[in-house]
């Protein structure tokens, strides 16, 4: 025996040189890469801020003007309180609706199971301005479709839901999260000890009293960490509150920015990157608090070695209640598509007469064609890049040697804390003035897109990477392979089903993202979600639903391709 | 600055062979940029046209008139020259025509237009030339607001029934009718009416063009607005869909000009449209869209915000109007 480990380990010594110099070289060379990502939109929105006055050949002077004149207006108050009731408001209503939907799917025998997670996967790759127009068309104050209906069967003259109202925002943003809550908590739920629950039973607790003692107290890091990320997704939110919240006067901090930017003819970039910064720095703040929160929720095991299987809760006779109840939940994420799609086919809205002709219009329109190129370029672009820079920034992280790992960590994630008009407005500035000629482009956007989603690469790859052994590398080594070999024949196709997902999420992202496109877009490189908002500011209302029935058919394809393949792989795995 | 002498040289030419040299060059360019405030269908029936015309198809970006000048200033600094014609109100092309962005260009329709509708004429080229006049006045569904309370004077606007009833557009639309406030009544009573309007009448505003306003008065979203343009009433009207529109002086107009761009990346086919929205086409298109020509004397006062201003007093004028609406109506 010792006859034979000992070769081995010194051709190990002797391999170990050169193998820790090729990490280092990575690790520094992958640093560079996403310093040069991430830090320069941060710099520039800080320059900018304090630089008033600045403009085309005014160098502007350095003032803390554009902070003061913000905090001083007479509606900064009621932007920071329209701010915090609408992220907060929405981000309850999803928690509350995902984590029933999570519950009842993972943890009883409620019926529709496979719908819930088809319908989460589905939903999610739908554009939410497309979904916004839809639900103005639903609840619309006069005309809305389901505030008619309510007024006919009640015969009342008031409304169901006003569309443009802070309660109704509420819900509507609410209903956009319900997928992403679902797919955290139903995790979650699964992987939960249920020999807890069990015990509280035999000792004489009903079902209520074990949901509420043990399986809510189990499940409450999770459900912590989920209304965090809501929350911080409700502060950047931008599709609603520029829809819905701005006819009706209810700003809040992003629109705020996205509409400061158009308050002069010619931009005063200072103000905008001045809310931009606050912006940043109150979402860091709950960053913070968020690693905080899911640092703590490790100390709450729920994955153990021990094998298990959930008990799934019999229902009984509520078994008919949650499946309405789930049923209902799923059409509310649907029902926006439907209207928009049965719009489409309205010679006029208001008239019944029926026509195609709407979508001829579309399809003859070289510019909304062209944005639906540009959208499936710019996602897969981004997607492969954030998938590529995630890879090895994970390794690093995993397989590393650096002490400096740790901090490659932060800064990858630290785009979580830009907003999408924010990061917009940064990349926007930076470039305007450059000499590399990416404004006008469509490359612009992957520069934007690749730092907005580059942290949800990495929350995908780095799990994926901490569960595959080291050795296969290692044998690889062993047999000579140098490490970009290791990498790219070991390391990527054992991460592919990881790897995959990653692509996946950032392409639907990417493909639905309006708030940085808003601000980068141009008439030569339009996207699905700036085409829309265009088509609806214009009053080209017809075409709206049409083109939104597209993109709808399209991003519902693309979703259930992909979830098919993700089942697929998860079924293998398993 | 080659290519701009390039684009000048080719724009002022005059030459008997100019159209067979356009339609050839034109050709091989193969596209036109089409930059306009104009909304509605008539954008898309002037393209359609010119398509039919010489088989060049136009990439239309549609925005506010403070929307394409930010785009056509940031695209300049950034070196990025997208847009061959600019087509929006008289003020858009003095703000970007001072900032040098523009080029002369000779066209067979100046001969016909007024010199005051036209931008920098000088001798037979122009760097501006106005295509049509579109009037800002009083939109309303006829079911939704009965005849008693269809205002006749902007003061009427007061009137208690139309109280919660009317929308803006909070957009250049918007603003310019807000600075009309201010011209009949001068400086502070306008302040003080807008102040009060906005108190007691409550009108919401909506973040998107007068189009879309009206597209939501035709369908009984929004009952009224004093801020929709004459021509899409009529369409609409031409369509059964029950609205009307009126005046309240002074009427604002939008004199819609077309600009070529100094860096035009398709002058050919940028010449060409602008000889095609100022000849008898063009003119048609609009006609039929209910456009008003821009030499239309209606029978009611209207007020043209540029008359009068240089490019400079524009810009702080549009800044200005555009604080003005803030202030009372968000």
């Amino acid at each position: 025996m010792a006859t034979l480990t000992l070769p081995r380990q010194r051709v190990r010594e002797r391999l170990k040189l050169p193998t820790l110099r090729a990490d280092q070289v990575v690790f520094a060379l992958i640093t560079l890469i996403v310093l040069g990502i991430v830090v320069p939109p941060v710099v520039t929105l800080l320059r900018t801020s304090v630089l008033v006055g600045a403009g085309p050949g005014r160098a502007g002077t350095l003032s803390l003007e554009s902070y003061s004149a913000i905090v001083r207006a007479p509606e900064f108050a009621g932007l920071m309180g329209n701010t915090f009731l609408f992220a907060l408001g929405s981000c309850f209503v999803g928690l509350l609706l995902g984590g029933c939907m999570a519950w009842f799917t993972e943890r009883t025998n409620a019926p529709f199971k496979q719908l819930v997670y088809a319908a989460s996967f589905v939903s999610f790759a739908v554009p939410g301005i497309l979904r916004t127009v839809g639900w103005i068309f639903l609840l619309g104050p006069r005309t809305g479709t389901l505030n008619e209906l309510f007024r006919s069967v009640f015969h009342s003259d008031r409304v169901l839901l006003d569309v443009f109202t802070m309660p109704a925002m509420i819900a509507i943003e609410g209903t956009f999260w319900i997928p992403v809550v679902f797919l955290m908590l139903s995790a979650s739920f699964r992987s939960m000890d249920p020999s807890l629950e069990e015990a509280a039973i035999m000792s004489g607790s009903s079902t209520v009293q074990t949901v509420r003692r043990v399986t809510l107290r189990l499940v409450l890091p999770a459900m912590l960490s989920a209304l965090l990320l809501m929350f911080i997704r409700g502060i950047q939110a931008f599709e609603v509150p520029l829809v819905l919240g701005v006819p009706s006067k209810i700003y809040v901090l992003t629109t705020e920015v996205f509409i400061s930017m158009q308050a002069r003819v010619i931009p005063e970039y200072s103000r905008p990157a001045a809310y931009g910064v606050l912006l940043f720095a109150f979402l860091l703040a709950c960053i913070y608090a968020y690693s905080r929160v899911t640092r703590r929720t490790s100390r709450f095991v729920t994955v153990t070695g021990k094998g298990f299987r959930p008990r799934q809760l019999d229902l009984g006779r509520g078994r008919i209640i949650a499946g309405a109840f789930i049923l209902l939940v799923v059409i509310i994420q649907f029902l926006p598509v439907i209207e928009l799609v049965a719009a489409s086919f309205l010679r006029s809205l208001g008239s019944m007469q029926l026509t195609t002709g709407n979508y001829t219009l579309v399809l003859g329109s070289p510019a909304i064609m062209q944005s639906l190129i540009n959208s499936l370029l710019i996602a897969s672009v981004s997607a492969t890049a954030v998938v590529i820079i995630a890879a090895v920034v994970a390794w690093c992280m995993v397989r590393g040697q650096t002490p400096m790992r740790g901090l490659l960590d932060q800064l990858t994630s630290l785009p979580l804390v830009f907003s999408g008009v924010v990061l917009g407005l940064a990349v926007l500035i930076l470039y305007v003035r450059s000499p590399v000629p990416v404004y006008g482009t469509i490359w612009i956007l992957v520069i934007a897109y690749v730092t907005a989603f580059l942290p949800y690469g990495l929350r995908y790859a780095h799990p994926g990477l901490l569960q595959i052994a080291p050795e296969l590398e290692e044998s690889g080594q062993m047999s000579g392979a140098r490490w970009a070999q290791v990498f790219r024949k070991i390391v990527i196709p054992l991460l592919i089903p990881a790897l995959f997902a990653a692509w996946v999420f950032v392409f639907l992202i990417s493909l639905r993202e309006l708030s940085a496109a808003a601000l980068l877009y141009t008439a030569q490189s339009p996207v699905i979600a700036t085409k829309m908002l265009d088509l609806w500011t214009n009053g080209n209302v017809n075409q709206v639903s049409a083109f939104g029935a597209i993109v709808s058919a399209l991003s519902i394809t693309l979703a259930i391709a992909a979830y098919r393949v993700v089942r697929r792989q998860g079924l293998r795995a398993s | 600055m080659a290519l701009s002498g390039r684009v000048a040289e080719l724009a002022s030419y005059q030459g008997a062979n100019r159209q067979q040299q356009l339609e050839a060059a034109a050709k091989k360019e193969g596209a036109l940029n089409w930059y306009t405030s104009l909304a509605g269908e008539v954008v898309d029936n002037l393209a359609n046209g010119f398509k039919q015309k010489y088989g060049i198809p136009v990439d239309v970006f549609r925005a506010t008139e403070d929307g394409l000048i930010t785009r056509a200033t940031q695209e300049a600094e950034a070196g990025k020259q997208v847009f061959d014609v600019l087509e929006s109100p008289a003020s858009t092309g003095e703000i970007v025509g001072d900032a040098k962005l523009l080029a002369p260009f000779y066209s067979p329709g100046l001969a016909n237009l007024p010199k005051e509708l036209q931008r920098h004429p000088q001798g037979a080229t122009a760097e501006g030339a106005a295509i049509r006049m579109t009037l800002i006045g009083f939109g309303y569904n006829t079911t939704l607001i009965p005849e008693s309370a269809v205002p006749k004077t902007l003061e009427d606007l007061m009137n208690p029934a139309l109280s919660g009833k009317l929308s803006l557009a909070g957009t250049n639309t918007g603003y310019r009718w807000a600075a009309s406030v201010l011209k009949k009544m001068g400086d502070d009573p306008g302040k003080k009416w807008l102040a009060g309007f906005s108190a007691q009448q409550k009108p919401q505003v909506q973040q998107v063009s007068g189009k879309a306003v009206f597209d939501l008065i035709a369908k009984g979203e929004v009952p009224a607005s004093p801020t929709i343009f004459r021509d899409h009433v009529e369409q609409g009207a031409a369509q059964k869909a029950p609205v009307r529109w009126v005046p309240l002086e002074p009427v604002v107009a939008n004199i819609g000009q077309v600009n070529l761009a100094g860096k035009a990346p398709h002058p050919n086919a940028g010449l060409l449209f602008i000889d095609y929205a100022l000849g008898p086409d063009g003119q048609k298109v609009l006609k039929d869209s209910f456009y008003a020509l821009p030499t239309e004397k209606p029978n009611f006062q209207i007020w043209v915000p540029e008359d009068g201003r240089t490019g400079a007093q524009d810009e702080q004028d549009m800044n200005n109007w555009a604080q003005l609406f803030k202030t009372n109506f968000r």
